[in-house]
């Protein structure tokens, strides 16, 4: 499945989040956006999924403009995994998940046996099964977040869209959580805070600043000192290991 | 299998529940300022319901007037009132996303209020009949309803707060305009039958209304329910339902006007009765949790046994006269709201 936006503006009282934004997201890669605090990584995300409407531009699905297809249509084929999931009602995490079923089902339908089993499966995969019955808000910030990124599996679509996942997550379920999103091999659109996490595991990179595209590449070609610098105001030196054809920042002080 | 299992065990708990209802239902026929014995009330059931006659036909004796046209119609008004808010008290916590809402938070209770101190003062009953009271009620919450959901879309989409603070407002305006109402009206008969059917009775039961109300109040419940899936969505919240291919704009108007059908139906037959909507949704909360295809069927059984329990309690607390049932029920209500609070296992939905 292929995304393409075509210069998505959206301002909010007199100010411009977001001033033209085109990107293009190919088949079964992982796009990464970038960038610092505010410069619209989030609002960008959020024109895509539906629930901001950009004041201007197009955004297409395989083709189609997104205006054209119902919010079931677009749920069928990008499952999301927002920031800020925080609920005035406790669910049990089970539920939770189940909930990626609801755009397959009709008004009446009920949940099966099959919604169970791959509620059940997308658990097993963020390492949440024996958790199933518990209460969604005994959990830790990042088996919450882990628990949504269940519920957007059990959603069983093309492509994801995922809002600073590996927030909350210590270092082991970082990795394990990107892990789980390469080895998914979906076409993903994800903003990440972590330029090393962003480098390891993206095929490709856009940086945003000031709502507006900066700079897109390989981590390899995008994420250079200069670059860094330009980007976030700050000093860096960017080395490569080994093989690894990925580069690693080490950060070294403001500007 | 599992789930088999568990399914089998909520349909026992409901069909338990069912019959406690029964029970609760035939004991209350017994007690009042007659106590009727067990046989002679099974006796007068089956005969009325074998006779030929109409009910309401005369010179059936006493026993038949007592069970038949007096206790048997508030009994099952106060089954119905009590299902139904309880379900209104699950779906309009649902729709403003918040654990203190209740059938009557967004201003119903005001409406019907001024609707009911509009129709009490300058005595409606010419245009409206003998119940110009709850007619008024009816149109006052229904009205109220209506103005939140526009209020709460001007200037872009409702969302629950907007709904909240719509009905807020338009509460206040509401009260307000009843206390100006009674200021002018300086009428001290007229204030107390106001404030009379502020505590809300279920003495006003007749067999022409119940056939109305249970009518509505079944096919508003069986609906909601139908609405589960929607309903967990809300509590999620729109961003998420969104992109789990759901708008909830609007479900939420359609789920509101509903709710607001109950409310109506129920302030129309009984005044405005408290704290049921608010307490029963907690207490199923912590038995069947928040998955509203349990949750709303459990609060419906449960808001009808609390209701048909109060009201007979009102019957027989005091020598001779009856209790307002409002106070009976905040009165048991609200010490069990602080219990629930104070326990630590249960947390309002948090």
């Amino acid at each position: 499945m292929e995304i393409s936006t075509q210069n998505i503006q959206l301002s909010v009282g007199k100010k411009n989040i977001l001033r033209g934004i085109d990107i293009e997201l190919y088949s079964n890669e992982i796009l990464g956006i970038i960038g610092p605090n505010g410069s619209g990584k989030s609002t960008f995300l959020k024109c895509v999924y539906r629930t901001l409407k950009p004041d201007a531009g197009k955004i297409t699905l395989d083709g189609k403009s997104i205006d054209e297809l119902s919010y079931r249509d677009t749920a069928l084929k990008m499952a999301v995994v927002a920031q800020h999931n925080i609920y005035n009602f406790d669910f049990k995490v089970i539920d939770i998940v189940l909930m990626g079923r609801a755009p397959y089902k009709k008004l009446l339908s009920r949940d099966t046996k099959d919604d169970f089993e791959l509620a059940r499966a997308a658990l097993a995969k963020v390492g949440l099964l024996e958790k199933a019955e518990q209460s969604f808000n005994t959990l830790s910030g990042g088996e919450q977040q882990r628990t949504i990124l269940a519920r957007a599996l059990a959603q069983d679509t093309e492509c994801l869209i995922l809002d600073e996942p590996t927030n909350h997550l210590d270092i082991r379920y970082q990795l394990e959580i990107m892990e789980l999103i390469q080895k998914l091999q979906r076409t993903t659109l994800i903003a990440v805070h972590d330029l090393n996490i962003a480098a390891k595991f993206c095929h490709r990179l856009i940086a945003l600043r000031d709502g507006q595209v900066v700079g897109q590449g390989t981590p390899k070609e995008l994420l250079t000192v200069d670059f860094i610098k330009e980007l976030y105001g700050v000093e860096s030196s960017v080395h490569y290991f080994g093989d690894n054809i990925y580069p690693h920042v080490v950060f070294e002080s403001t500007l | 299998m599992k789930n088999w299992l568990q399914a089998t065990k909520y349909t026992t708990v409901a069909l338990i529940l069912g019959i406690i209802l029964a029970i609760a239902m035939f004991l209350a026929l017994s007690i009042g300022n007659v106590r009727l014995p067990n046989f002679i009330i099974w006796e007068t059931l089956v005969n009325g319901w074998n006779s030929p006659l109409p009910i309401e036909a005369p010179g059936q004796g006493g026993i038949h007037d007592i069970i038949w046209l007096l206790r048997l119609p508030r009994i099952l008004m106060a089954a119905l009132v009590g299902a139904g808010l309880a379900v209104s008290g699950v779906v309009m916590q649902a729709i403003v996303r918040n654990p203190l809402a209740d059938p009557y938070i967004l201003g119903i209770s005001s409406g019907a209020s001024l609707g009911a101190t509009v129709a009490i003062l300058f005595g409606l009953s010419f245009a409206f009949g003998d119940n110009s009271v709850g007619i008024m009620a009816f149109i006052g919450a229904f009205a109220i309803s209506l103005g939140v959901i526009f209020i709460a879309n001007m200037g872009g989409r409702a969302n629950s707060t907007k709904l909240l603070l719509a009905g807020l407002a338009l509460s206040a305006v509401c009260s307000s305009f009843t206390s100006l109402v009674v200021y002018f009206a300086n009428n001290k008969e007229a204030m107390q039958s106001i404030a009379f059917w502020m505590m809300g009775s279920m003495a006003g039961a007749t067999w022409s209304l119940l056939k109305v109300v249970s009518l509505v109040m079944a096919c508003s419940i069986l609906f909601l329910w139908l609405q589960s899936r929607m309903l967990n969505l809300m509590l999620v919240g729109d961003e998420a339902a969104i992109t789990l291919g759901y708008d909830l704009n609007k479900y939420r108007q359609i789920h509101l006007l509903v709710s607001s059908l109950i409310v109506g139906f129920a302030v129309y037959s009984a005044g405005i009765i408290g704290f049921v909507g608010l307490l029963v949704p907690h207490v199923v909360r912590l038995f069947v949790g928040t998955g509203h295809i349990k949750l709303i069927p459990f609060s419906a059984l449960v808001g009808a046994i609390f209701l048909v329990v109060a009201d007979a309690l009102c019957r027989v607390i005091l020598p001779h006269a009856e209790l307002p049932i409002g106070i009976l029920i905040s009165v048991i209500g609200a010490p069990f709201f602080v219990f629930l609070m104070v326990k630590r296992t249960y947390s309002f939905g948090n």
